[in-house]
């Protein structure tokens, strides 16, 4: 088997913030590649520079040192062709239904022609499970049903990677579980990477291939940790002793020593 | 619709009775009649001068809705603008403008074009301030989002601050042309040669009680009208807006 090239690889990436003597460092040499199909996690306390890494990733902010390619190519502004992103609110427009939000990425883009608009995003919207809310407005669906239309949203041009920023943030337990169950039967489907910031733990776990454990002033890595459970994923994997290891392994990385 | 028919009727019918019967002067109130009879003698002279206003109107309404939308945007969609701008335009609505119009009147004369250009810029600010407060308060997260779903800045600025910001930019059109209205009537009694309100003033110095009336009666059917229009829209709007 040959080894693929890296879809995204973050070289040695520094951000920095503010001029002067305010100027501080927000992230300090990230480095990530990232594989065809591979799902990473990124965990860390709050105020570690998670949402600046996924801006920066997105193309929505540049880093101050190094670079970021996708496919090979320096990313220096939104790539709307190869990188879907999902954001912790829906970020719904309230004045369009739930197809015509789908679609909006389509037509900013002029991906294809007008009368395939619907049926790709209708396609997108069984993907996520919603098939017979196409005609509702936003403000008539749940947080839960938002989050879905704004994943298909994301995914409707087939990006090579999705980034999400905390997604789930926002749903309750039970909803949040649900919606890992959909979230990994689409990236088994559609095979997009996908990066997923986070600050659950067992979230980042369950879902991901390797998690990336993050610490703040200056926000960086302290480690990466494959995650060796099978998949498909099972809800029942959340209880077991190796996720429930793990999980304290990660927690003594984010409160040890070494991440203050 | 009857029901309304059937009020104004009667009142009109109860106005003209208050009249004869003494109860009220016809000298200050006119009578329905004084006003029909006006209407026979002077009605070609006041349809000329509805063109005429309505001319204005709609020429002034074009200058400030469209420079009080493109300023409003564009200076709404940025902070540091909003900044400068904002002060500047509050402080002209508290402006009389009325000192102005001799000065525009010295510059364009006593013609159409004095009352437009003092309309519009009656118009404008309260426009202008409405869109640059609905557009600066939308949520900068939806802005970041059709960015990187690869939206340009004018897509933004059309498709989303506009949009966005449509109840304001209502709002505003309501309340600016109400005061462009008035301002168009006021200038042509100031000094004009024609215009529903140049001819009010006339009449009245002529003590023709019932063209004045006449008159009146035009200028609140012109108000009626364009707040009808602007009523619809905005209702046509809420719907799609929700």
């Amino acid at each position: 088997m040959i080894a693929s090239p890296p879809l995204l690889n973050a070289a040695h990436i520094s951000r920095y913030f503010g001029e002067g003597a305010e100027r501080f460092c927000a992230l300090d040499d990230i480095s990530l590649t990232l594989k065809q199909g591979q799902f990473i996690s990124i965990v860390g306390p709050s105020g570690c520079g998670k949402s600046t890494l996924m801006q920066m990733l997105g193309g929505l902010t540049q880093p101050t040192q190094g670079d970021i390619t996708i496919d090979g190519e320096r990313i220096d502004g939104p790539q709307p062709n190869k990188i879907g992103i999902v954001f912790q609110d829906a970020l719904l427009l309230p004045w369009k239904t739930a197809l015509e939000n789908i679609e909006f990425p389509l037509h900013l883009n002029k991906d294809g022609t007008k009368s395939d608009f619907r049926a790709r995003a209708q396609e997108a919207l069984d993907l996520v499970g919603l098939s017979d809310v196409g005609h509702r407005y936003p403000h008539e669906l749940s947080g839960g049903m938002r989050q879905r239309i704004a994943i298909a949203r994301g995914l409707i041009r087939n990006p090579k990677l999705l980034l999400m920023d905390e997604p789930f943030g926002a749903l309750d337990e039970q909803t949040r579980t649900r919606m890992w169950g959909e979230l990994l039967s689409i990236h088994a489907r559609s095979g997009t990477s996908i990066i997923f910031i986070t600050h659950s733990l067992l979230e980042a776990i369950y879902l991901a291939d390797d998690v990336m454990v993050m610490a703040a002033k200056p926000g960086r890595i302290i480690e990466t940790i494959q995650i060796d459970l099978p998949r498909p994923r099972e809800v029942h994997m959340i209880g077991s002793d190796y996720v429930g290891s793990l999980r304290n392994h990660i927690w003594d990385l984010i409160a040890g020593p070494t991440a203050r | 619709m009857m029901k309304r028919l059937i009020i104004i009727a009667s009142l009109v019918l109860l106005w003209q009775m208050a009249a004869e019967w003494g109860v009220l002067n016809p000298l200050i109130v006119g009578t329905p009649l004084m006003i029909a009879q006006a209407a026979k003698k002077n009605g070609l002279i006041f349809i000329m001068a509805l063109r005429v206003t309505l001319f204005e109107m709609i020429c002034a309404c074009a200058l400030a809705w469209s420079s009080g939308l493109i300023i409003g945007m564009i200076c709404g969609a940025n902070k540091c603008r909003t900044l400068c701008v904002t002060p500047l335009i509050s402080a002209m609505i508290a402006v009389p403008l009325v000192v102005l119009y001799p000065v525009i009147v010295a510059w364009a004369g006593i013609g159409p074009i004095s009352k437009i250009i003092y309309g519009a810029a009656a118009g404008f600010f309260p426009m202008t301030l409405s869109v640059i407060n609905g557009v600066n308060g939308i949520d900068q997260r939806y802005i970041v989002m059709a960015r990187a779903m690869g939206a340009s800045r004018l897509t933004i600025l059309i498709d989303i601050y506009a949009r966005f910001a449509l109840p304001s930019i209502m709002s505003g059109l309501r309340i600016g042309t109400s005061l462009l209205i008035i301002a168009i009537i006021q200038s042509e009694m100031l000094s004009a040669t024609d215009g529903l309100g140049f001819w009010i003033s006339y009449y009245r110095s002529l003590f023709a009680v019932g063209d004045v009336y006449f008159g009146v009666i035009l200028v609140l059917c012109i108000a009626a009208f364009i707040n009808q229009i602007l009523s619809y829209a905005e209702q046509r709007l809420r719907f799609t807006m929700i």
